[in-house]
This record gives structure tokens, C-alpha cells and sequence, in this order.
């Protein structure tokens, strides 16, 4: 088959490999229909994600049909049409049983690796780095999923391909990032960064009760869509200065919440842009944490702090003493998508929110790199790239 | 809640493997030695090397510290190098304890967790193990188990052999509903003791990692019902 192998930093390849196998009993392969770029992925590509190999296959965000399942595998059958969540869960586990499926025990190969660097293993995630997994992606012809009953979820008659995509995890990560603000009703809503998961975060905040949500990013397309989609009031930060323009915004409050969409490769106008970039790229720190240092600041005393941008590792001048004075609520997490995907795809079917519109741009597997590019210095408004495989 | 509290019982075997106290001032008497042997090395090398009667003498002097030395180091060698390694890991189940001992104690589900393990039998109060070395050639191994308390505590030792260890493993209720801690501890010796382990370690095969391993297999297996692999799987040139 053909499948999008990483070949280096920020260098991948479409090459053919072998097709996948069954390996363990709760398997199931998955002839992949559409498959997306991720922001995440990103980080991959640019090295910032230790133990990445050469060869590895990428892609985490995937729908297609069910082509063989393993003697195990009791509720889904071949010919089912299912979107698939990237972080794979046992089920079993405690952390599973109470629906905290990205810090399943017993679904990643290395665990040694992370229970090293972070204390104790996370769940595996397709294509995402050989400490989570090490498991083969989804941009490609056909994926091996474990644990298929869990992973995978029936796409409903009335709901297309394409909107069912986002519900492996653009849908659910920017929903969950809205889920842990807690929202009561209300509130005032801010969310850093207005890629797909910060299109979702937008409509899923309205969704749960907020009053307004402000977004906040720098491209001219992306906070349109925000506002023309999401009906966001948008800042763009290379226009304000942006605790100025939230505390204005709020009457002096600053945002009930604030969700961090961006993760350890932020970039800012100013001089502290450069100061994390040089400490990076000397591994002085590992991630970047410049939207996290303002969304600590922006918050109102006593909010909640949302992080689903991805982070990897260490951060300087983390500014706890804004965070506990203020007495600020943290949450944050992988996506728990099995914990959401039937909600979600409910949400979609009923009318109410449809995110298909993240796909901007179709394009065949083979012109994954072309896509990877365009995605990375955010060419022709590109939100999404939705890969087709087999010509279709 | 006094004996709940501890992983193991105090007259588990594992306890009574523990090293020797109050070894300090011997060690001091053999660091001389060791001192005195290095110098008794060169007068015999220096002897040697020199014709004549004086020669002759001083490399039988020199010998002669030297088995002095020798004779203070082995002890040294008998209770530190060789002193007992002692590792303990822990793993919670999301099992009861009565499910999760009965599956440890299935000697057919052993070779499914524990890596190079071909068989396990039962006779009586011993369990016969075969399992492969890293090289592919067999290898034999008797335990005896010492006790066996149902739902809460297996012990045994080794009958004989080259790779000789006492062990222990406890299951006990975790608090809040979580399910069972397995509590696996195991002592043995070892010809290179400490330096084979930190060896061991450099090659990522020292015992606490292997043991890590085989805790956190048994657990996918009882718990998931299959150990994740990526084996196999397709991936780029």
C-alpha cells in the first residue's frame, strides 16, 4: 500500500509499504477513506517530539470502512463505515472504565519511555512518536487499529465522510477543551489559537453555555472563519496587545476561561518570541510557553485554565505565582475521544454544529508533503488537508 | 492493619536474604589489604625480573602478602560483591485480588507474561519452569514454594541452579474501589553482584527493568486480555 512515512525533520515521503496485519485478537484493519493533517503533527515534523524514526508512518485523524477484524472483536464487523479516535484504550483499565481514555494503562508498547520522562506511561496514539505507541498512522491506504470496539464508532445514515473526520479529533479535542471549562452558563470565553481545534473549542464553548467567545490568532482567514462560523468576536495579536484588549473586553475581569489551542510551538510578535525560540532550539526548554504565560495572565481571578495544545516536555518562566494567587483552575489532557465521539456525532446529525467546513483542502495521499508544507506556513488558507486515497 | 501494611510478611524468605549489618570495620581491615595486595603484586613482578638469590626471595615474600591480602579480601568479596540484590516493583490491577492471584497462580497463563518462559508444571509444593535463553538453548529450573496463601501471597525459592533466587508475590486490596497492588520482590546473588547490575542496566537488562516488564505484561494480559505490540506492523524503508 501506499503510506506517508517520515523520513526526517520536517522531510516525509510517500512510499509504498507492506499492508497491515492482525496482530493481536482485538484488532481490527481499517481501509482508510479520508484521512487529515493535524496541528500536531507539526511538532512531529519539526523535531520537537523525541523518538520519531525514520520510516514511521504518520496520521492520527482518520475515518474509512472496516476491511477484517480479529477473533475478538465483538461490535463492529467489516463493511462498517466508522470514524476511528487517534488515542487507542483498552477499555479494562481503570482509567478507561472512568472514561479517562487517553491515560489508558495498557495500549502503549514503550510505556517504559514516557513512565521515565513523565512519571507513568499515557495511552498509545497512531502515528504519533515511539514514546506514545510507536504505532503505524493513518495517512495511508490501509491502518491496523487495536482495540477496535473501542475506537472505532458507526457513522451514522444522514452524516458524511467528511464531517465525520473531525469527530476522530479535531471535533472532540476542541469539545473537550469547552468541557473542562465547566461552563455554567454565561461566560465570557477565550481561546488561544484558531486552528481546527480552536474553530471547535469556538462553537463547542457557545454549545455547553457561553455568552461570548473571543478568539485569538494572527491569520486573516482563520480568524474569519471564527467569526463568520463561529460567530467569535476575533484579536488578531499582531494588532493588540492582548491582556489589554481581554481586560477591555471583560470590564476589567479578564475571561471566565481561557483554552490554550496552540501548544509548545507559540509564536508572538514581540522580543519573547525570540527569547523561547533561542532557548529552544538550544534545548533550554523544550516547548515554547507563550500563549500559556498570557492565558495565566488574561484569566480572571478564580477561572479555568484549558490546555489541549499539545506540550511535550519543559517550559521556563511559567508564572505560578500569577496561577495560585489567582487561584486558577487548571485542566488539560489528550483528547478523551471515546468519551465524546457518540455525543458528537449526534451533535452533527441533529444540525447543530457541522465541521466539514475545516476542510479546505482535498488532496490525494501522494501530494501529502506539497500538503504538510502549505500547512506548516499556512499557504492559501489552507485549515485542513483531507487526503484521499486510491484515487477517490 | 499492622502485617497489611507491609508488602511481605517478616518470615517471608525475601526478609531473612536481607544483607548483613555491621560490616563497616571489616571492609576498612580489607581496603588496607587490597593496598598491601597491589604492593605484594609488584615485589613478586619486581622479584621475578631480578636474577639472583635476592630476586628469588623477594618475589617468595611478595607471594607470600599476597595470599596474606588475598585471604582478607574474600569475605569483602563473600558479603559485599557477592551480598543478596534485593528489588521490589508493584503494579495496580483493575481485578479483585482473588481474580488476580488465581491467574498468577495458573501455571499455564505463566509463559503469557513472563518473557522466555516456555512451561511452567506443578508437582506438589514444586513448580518445574522451562524457558529459553537469550542465546535459543533451554534452560531448566525447579522452585520450591515455600507458602501459599490463596487470594494474598505466593512465596518459593529455587531448588539449586545457576540462577538462584528467592521470591515473593502479594495481592492486596488497593484503597477507593481501584482494584488489586501486586507487590513482586525477589533477592538472589550474583557472582558480580552491584557491578553486574549496573552492567545489566547499561544494556537496559538489569533486573528492576525486567521485572517492571513482567509486572506491567501481567497486567495487560489479566487486565486487556493481550500485551499491545507494534511488531510486524508496516512502516517506510
Amino acid at each position: 500500500m501506499r503510506a506517508v512515512c517520515y523520513r526526517g525533520v520536517n522531510h516525509l515521503e510517500v512510499e509504498n509499504v507492506p499492508d497491515p496485519k492482525i496482530l493481536n485478537p482485538h484488532d481490527a484493519i481499517v481501509r482508510v477513506r479520508l484521512t487529515t493533517t493535524c496541528g500536531s503533527d507539526l511538532h512531529l515534523l519539526d523535531g520537537y517530539i523525541p523518538t520519531m524514526q525514520k520510516g514511521d508512518i504518520i496520521g492520527h485523524e482518520f475515518m474509512g470502512e472496516i476491511v477484517e477484524t480479529g477473533p475478538e472483536v465483538r461490535k463492529v464487523k467489516r463493511g462498517d463505515r466508522v470514524v476511528v479516535t487517534p488515542v487507542i484504550g483498552c477499555g479494562q483499565c481503570w482509567f478507561c472504565e472512568n472514561q479517562l481514555w487517553s491515560l489508558c494503562d495498557n495500549t502503549n508498547p514503550n510505556a517504559g519511555i514516557p513512565e521515565r520522562l513523565w512519571g507513568q506511561s499515557v495511552a498509545g496514539i497512531f502515528g504519533y512518536s515511539h514514546m506514545l505507541g510507536g504505532y503505524a498512522g493513518s495517512h495511508a491506504e490501509y491502518v491496523r487499529v487495536p482495540f477496535a470496539d473501542n475506537g472505532c464508532f458507526k457513522i451514522p445514515e444522514g452524516v458524511t465522510d467528511e464531517q465525520a473526520l473531525f469527530v476522530s479529533d479535531a471535533f472532540p479535542t476542541g469539545y473537550m477543551a469547552a468541557d473542562l471549562c465547566d461552563l455554567k452558563g454565561g461566560e465570557v470565553v477565550a481561546i488561544w489559537g484558531c486552528g481546527g481545534v480552536g474553530q471547535m473549542a469556538i462553537r463547542s464553548a457557545y454549545l455547553l453555555g457561553a455568552s461570548r467567545v473571543i478568539a485569538i490568532d494572527r491569520f486573516p482567514d482563520r480568524l474569519r472563519m471564527a467569526q463568520h462560523r463561529g460567530t467569535a468576536e476575533v484579536l488578531n495579536y499582531e494588532e493588540v496587545d492582548i491582556l489589554e484588549a481581554l481586560k477591555e473586553m471583560t470590564g476589567g475581569r479578564g475571561p471566565d476561561a481561557c483554552i490554550d489551542c496552540v501548544g509548545m510551538e507559540a509564536h508572538e510578535s514581540g522580543p519573547e518570541y525570540w527569547y523561547d525560540k533561542a532557548k529552544q532550539t538550544v534545548r533550554l526548554e523544550t516547548d515554547r510557553p507563550i500563549v500559556l504565560r498570557q492565558v495565566i495572565h488574561a484569566c480572571r481571578k478564580g477561572g479555568t485554565v484549558s490546555i489541549v495544545g499539545v506540550y511535550g516536555g519543559f517550559v521556563d518562566k511559567f508564572p505560578i505565582g500569577a496561577a495560585m494567587n489567582k487561584a486558577l483552575t487548571f485542566r488539560m489532557g489528550q483528547q478523551h475521544g471515546q468519551r465524546y465521539a457518540e455525543r458528537l456525532l449526534n451533535i452533527i446529525r441533529e444540525g447543530k454544529i457541522d465541521p466539514s467546513y475545516l476542510a479546505t483542502h482535498r488532496m490525494p495521499l501522494e501530494d501529502a508533503p506539497l500538503a504538510y508544507q502549505m500547512f506548516k506556513t499556512k499557504q492559501d488558507g489552507m485549515m485542513r488537508a483531507v487526503f484521499t486515497t486510491n484515487g477517490r | 492493619m499492622g502485617t497489611a501494611m507491609r508488602a511481605l510478611p517478616a518470615e517471608s524468605p525475601v526478609a531473612a536474604w536481607r544483607r548483613p549489618r555491621a560490616m563497616a570495620p571489616a571492609y576498612m581491615h580489607a581496603a588496607g589489604s587490597i593496598a598491601s595486595g597491589i604492593g605484594a603484586g609488584a615485589l613478586v613482578v619486581w622479584g621475578m625480573r631480578r636474577k639472583g638469590v635476592v630476586g628469588k626471595m623477594a618475589a617468595l615474600a611478595g607471594g607470600a602478602l599476597a595470599v596474606r591480602a588475598a585471604a582478607a579480601v574474600a569475605p569483602v568479596y563473600r558479603d559485599v560483591i557477592l551480598a543478596p540484590v534485593r528489588i521490589q516493583r508493584s503494579v495496580t490491577i483493575n481485578k479483585s485480588p482473588e481474580e488476580t492471584y488465581r491467574f498468577w497462580h495458573s501455571p499455564e497463563n505463566l509463559p503469557r507474561f513472563m518473557r522466555h518462559l516456555v512451561s511452567a508444571t506443578v508437582s506438589g509444593d514444586r513448580v518445574h519452569l522451562t524457558a529459553r535463553r537469550h542465546d535459543g538453548h533451554p534452560m531448566e529450573l525447579d522452585l520450591v514454594v515455600d507458602r501459599d496463601v490463596p487470594g494474598q501471597y505466593i512465596s518459593w525459592h529455587t531448588a539449586g541452579g545457576i540462577k538462584s533466587h528467592a521470591g515473593a508475590v502479594a495481592f492486596r486490596p488497593a484503597p477507593g474501589n481501584r482494584g488489586c497492588e501486586v507487590i513482586f520482590e525477589m533477592s538472589y546473588r550474583s557472582a558480580i553482584g552491584e557491578a553486574g547490575r549496573f552492567i545489566g542496566k547499561l544494556r537496559g537488562r538489569d533486573p528492576g527493568t525486567m521485572v517492571s516488564g513482567m509486572l506491567r505484561r501481567f497486567k495487560q494480559v489479566v487486565e486487556a486480555g493481550e500485551i499491545p505490540t507494534t511488531r510486524d506492523q508496516p512502516r517506510g524503508v
